[in-house]
């Protein structure tokens, strides 16, 4: 009797240490609309650029550009994963050709006319806010709104602080580690960009894929009381390739992401 | 008795080991690293030059391994349909875009969209299958002169900046000016063949040979170069290995240092705090020796005054 006791204390504790906001609190009106159709659109980039005076300038620019780029194509893979309805890139970039309206406009406007033309039941908005470097970490802060187009609430709200340590040379470029080494090769990417593209890559696939699998699928609310992410996190990918992710408070989200320089 | 409560125990064990296994497994941080192809990439640097062909030639790759992988992603058919129909290919376009409705029906009101503006009068045909994908050079480069459609985009590549900094290219563009006269090209003319004077009296042996001296010699000093690179590398690397160890060391020295300060601070503190200890224990004993004393005095005192009394 008392082993038993034993074992219920260490499994109890063992379970509550994994405890987290469950998803169906996290996504209870994903899970009442039931959205099929997502439409990712075009990536706000808030990132600051730098001013062209040197050659590093101008690379470094180039960097952020394409791993913007290389966010929005990324986007689509995940949630297709759950089963939604994925509008490929190319599509999407032809209705983002038709939108007049700014992103920020279009967050808090009306977007049910998305639902009337093309059938689009939520709007996936991925915004970069920042790219920063600490010691040997590159960092990005990003946010994820999932914006539904029928009743236009928000179904899906996350602030994510994106970082990945970057071993450096003598000469301050990165050295290749092993992770993305042969994607950098892949791509024909130069290493440094390429370590930007596999962040925000990696990033994209950790939040979206957290997403409430869809009704479309036998699955749909099964994962009710499955982990949801926080509202703010940090996701940080190591040197030898595991995730750590920490649970962070809005107020030090918005101090290192809109206060520090 | 003790068989029952053995079975409960049992039942007890076996039924909180399923509920943590099934809540450990979904709080597992699981490392996931997409391997799917990354054309969309290059499709994304094309795509930046208006190489619209480059782009529908490398979705087409893409389905085409999806395929064979039975890995087909939503909306690449309808992708690869919009690239078609803005190359002026709206039978195939409107096939495709049937194929993604067949396969996601949930895509039906995006494709019927999508179909009346890019296939116009064909999308009434819903039923039409694509048969095989237009991934042969020859075939798509005959889209490329397709002037069906005044509307469309150009469709050939832009490769006017590729010129900019190319002398040869600069070369021809002088010398097919038709506003130059005659006498300026065959000035030009001139002026190339003067400098080729030297290389015309010498034979076609000759001139191989000094080619591929020269090639040889360019070969050695690039070889050369590079080892002197790599040597530079090296030393710069070992310097800073050199310059690493050593601060390291000093690092470690002054911290052994720093310990050893440490702790013959903490040994001298000690030391006095035991001494301070020591000092007031003998302070209040002498007090209480003293207390003593007096209590002692004042009895015989006491004592005295009550026999000087009787």
């Amino acid at each position: 009797m008392r082993r038993t006791i034993l074992i219920l204390v260490i499994l109890s504790s063992a379970v509550l240490s994994c405890k987290g906001p469950q998803k169906a609190v996290s996504y209870n009106d994903l899970y009442s609309e039931k959205p099929l159709t997502i439409y990712v659109a075009p990536i706000t980039d808030n990132a600051e650029r730098r001013v062209v005076k040197y050659p590093g300038d101008t690379k470094y620019n180039n960097e952020i550009d394409l791993a913007a780029k290389y966010m929005f194509q990324t986007a689509q893979k995940p949630i297709a994963r759950q089963g939604y309805y994925v509008i490929g890139p190319a599509a999407s970039m032809q209705i983002a050709s038709e939108e007049t309206r700014s992103q920020e406009k279009m967050m808090i406007g009306d977007l049910k006319s998305y639902k009337n033309v093309y059938g689009i039941d939520a709007i996936l908005f991925p915004i970069i806010h920042k790219w920063a470097k600490e010691q040997d970490e590159w960092i990005v802060y990003v946010e994820y709104v999932l914006v539904s187009t029928t009743s236009n609430s928000e179904l899906m709200h996350v602030w994510v602080r994106g970082s990945k340590l970057v071993q450096l040379n003598f000469k301050g470029e990165p050295q290749t580690s092993k992770f993305d080494a042969e994607f950098a090769a892949d791509m024909e990417l130069s290493n440094a960009s390429a370590q930007r593209c596999f962040l925000v890559e990696q990033v994209n696939d950790y939040v979206l894929r957290n997403l409430p699998t869809s009704s479309d699928r036998r699955q749909f609310e099964e994962d009710r009381y499955f982990k949801a992410h926080p509202s703010y996190f940090s996701y940080y990918f190591s040197e030898d390739g595991t995730i750590q992710i920490e649970k962070i408070t809005m107020e030090q989200y918005e101090q290192e992401c809109f206060v520090n320089d | 008795m003790t068989i029952n409560r053995i079975k409960i125990g049992r039942i007890a064990i076996l039924v909180t080991l399923a509920f943590a296994s099934l809540s450990l497994s979904s709080c597992r941080e699981e490392n996931y690293l997409a391997n799917e192809s990354r054309s969309l990439m290059l499709y994304q640097k094309n795509n930046t030059n208006g190489n619209l062909l480059a782009l529908a030639k490398s979705q087409a790759e893409t389905i085409g391994r999806a395929k064979k992988n039975k890995d087909l992603h939503p909306g690449t058919c309808a992708d690869y349909a919009v690239s078609l129909a803005k190359l002026g290919l709206l039978e195939d376009a409107n096939k495709w875009f049937n194929k993604e409705r067949t396969l996601y029906p949930a895509s039906a009101k995006f494709v019927d969209a999508m179909k009346a503006k890019y296939v116009g009068s064909l999308a009434a045909d819903t039923v039409s299958m694509p048969s095989s994908l237009k991934t042969d050079d020859k075939l798509l480069a005959s889209f490329m002169f397709n002037d069906a459609d005044e509307s469309l985009e150009p469709i050939l590549p832009d490769v006017s900046d590729e010129f900019d900094d190319d002398p040869a290219a600069i070369e021809v563009a002088v010398s097919q000016n038709p506003e130059m006269s005659a006498k300026e090209v065959a000035a030009l003319e001139r002026g190339k063949n003067a400098k080729t004077d030297e290389e015309r009296a010498m034979s076609a042996e000759e001139r191989a040979k000094a080619k591929k001296q020269a090639q040889k010699e360019k070969e050695k000093a690039k070889k050369k170069a590079q080892k002197e690179k790599e040597k530079a590398k090296k030393q710069a690397q070992k310097e800073k290995e050199a310059a690493r160890k050593q601060a390291q060391k000093e690092k470690e020295a002054a911290r052994k240092q720093a310990a050893a300060e440490k702790a013959a601070a903490k040994e001298k503190a000690a030391k006095e705090k035991e001494e301070a200890r020591a000092k007031a224990a003998e302070e209040r004993q002498r007090q209480r020796e003293a207390a003593a004393l007096e209590r002692e005095r004042e009895r015989a005192e006491r004592a005295a005054a009550k026999k000087n009394k009787q």
